[in-house]
């Protein structure tokens, strides 16, 4: 059967939509939903020196998605008096992590002293488990190389019980399921997740039941999340791109409907005059 | 004005190559496939040498001699690659998965099935609730196959399969959301780190 729309046209329209409020921004209003607003108010509520781990479980390639939330959430953490352990067992996590950091602010935290980036760990979701359980029994030195117990902060961490919270960025496996069977239900530690689009409706049911205290969903939680941290960020200005060229694919979807209705029509009327 | 440093340029070069697929598979397509793929294999490779080394190795020399058992289990998934002793491999994988199942067994059953079930118990005080409790017992009587779906039962599956659209519907949405996300990014860098517009 004979394509409706050539691909091609429909990639014009898609980089014309794009494009157009990428140089010319229309500043759609963003409302921050409930469960971007807990994810911000469960950060907001840590205890002055309290330990807050980050699982950096995301790849390149879902970069633009997990990118700006991971930015938006590391720069809440920076302004807050807590320390920050931030490990992966995924293997582009701690670039990434890397990444991330040069793009905030870190006021006057040290490294060492008041965050960590450890090294990539095999193993996935029994990784997680393995970190859960024995930090120093996993790692014995950071991403730089340098020894645990050169670091103030590691010395003061042993499993998960010493963790206040866990914020994991995940763009698929390990997932924030995991994170609920490692770490939430055996240790009781709350988590916040950052999870990309195809993922966010996923986390409804885990919100629900309390498992999940916080969700950040695709690019558009990042948006949220900087407004509520008040740093406009590349979250902020992929809003406008993104509500265009969601109301293309809804027009396409009303178009391409019509299209099939008439066309049944025109099939049925046919074969009656037959 | 036109980017000058060379980051940008390779990633402009990188993106139009791939999106010369949209003409057709090009060379400069497969190019920039291989490129991407050799570049990724290398630095796993690296990464799973230093994280082998750090990981087994060092505490090995450190007196640890537990680390042997993995460390064996580990040699013995190459055995694959000798006919005569690949049996050995099995073990291996037999550990591996062993290991998995169980911790995973042990947070399914408190984490994903109580928690949930128990989620579910809500008070019927709200609309959201009510929703809730008619989506789930809707959505499970979908998937009754002992009984023919007629009368009440048909009804109310086809609330259930109603429910179930919804959800596909939302999950649609965001996959949406995610794939347009990864162009709109690359459009973005082309536009104010490549060309320097803004």
């Amino acid at each position: 059967m004979k394509r409706f729309l050539n691909r091609k046209i429909v990639w014009l329209f898609l980089i014309i939509s794009i494009i157009y409020p990428l140089l010319n921004p229309i500043g759609f209003p963003i409302t921050v939903k409930s469960h971007t607003q807990k994810a911000y108010d469960s950060l907001d509520a840590l205890p002055p020196g309290g330990i807050v781990g980050f699982a950096m479980e995301t790849q390149a390639g879902q970069w633009p998605e997990t990118g700006p939330m991971s930015i938006a959430l590391l720069q809440h953490l920076f302004r807050l008096p807590v320390k920050i352990m931030i490990f992966t067992t995924n293997i582009e996590g701690p670039l990434l992590s890397e990444k991330a950091l040069a793009s905030i602010d870190k006021g006057d935290k040290e490294y060492g002293m008041h965050y960590v980036i450890l090294p990539y760990i095999a193993g996935g979701e029994t990784g997680v488990a393995a970190i859960a359980k024995g930090i120093h029994t996993v790692y014995t030195e950071d991403y730089y190389g340098t020894q645990l117990e050169e670091l103030k902060l590691m010395t003061e961490i042993d499993t998960a019980k010493d963790i206040d919270l866990v914020v994991e960025v995940t763009s698929g496996g390990p997932g924030y399921v995991e994170y609920i069977r490692q770490w939430n239900e055996p240790y009781g530690v709350p988590l916040v997740v950052g999870a990309i689009g195809v993922m966010g409706s996923g986390t409804f049911p885990w919100l629900e039941s309390g498992q999940i205290v916080g969700a950040l969903i695709g690019i558009r939680g990042a948006a949220e999340y900087e407004a509520l941290i008040d740093k406009r960020g590349e979250g902020t200005s992929a809003m406008d791109a993104i509500s265009a060229t969601h109301l293309l694919v809804i027009v396409a979807i009303i178009v391409g409907n019509i299209k099939d209705i008439i066309l049944k029509s025109l099939k049925r009327g046919k074969e009656t005059t037959k | 004005m036109i980017s000058t440093s060379i980051e940008p340029w390779i990633f402009a070069l990188l993106t139009i190559m791939v999106y010369s697929y949209l003409i057709k598979e090009t060379v400069l397509y497969r190019f920039a496939e291989h490129t991407i793929i050799a570049l990724s294999a290398a630095y796993v490779v690296v990464t799973m040498i230093k994280n082998l080394f750090s990981l087994a190795f060092v505490p090995l020399s450190q007196g640890k001699y537990i680390y042997i058992i993995p460390i064996v289990l580990g040699f013995l998934l190459y055995s694959t690659y000798f006919e005569r002793y690949r049996f050995l491999n099995t073990w291996g994988i037999a550990f591996v998965v062993g290991v998995g199942i169980g911790l995973k067994m042990k947070g399914i059953i408190s984490a994903e099935l109580i928690r949930q079930v128990q989620a579910t118990i809500v008070p019927l005080n709200s609309l959201n609730n009510i929703i809730v409790i008619i989506c789930v017992f809707s959505t499970m009587s979908y998937f009754i196959f002992t009984r023919e779906h007629k009368g009440a039962l048909g009804t109310f599956s086809r609330v259930g399969r109603l429910a179930m659209m919804i959800s596909f519907g939302s999950a649609y949405g965001y996959a949406v959301m995610t794939r347009i996300n990864v162009v709109i990014n690359i459009i973005s860098r082309l536009l104010f780190e490549w060309l320097g517009f803004g």
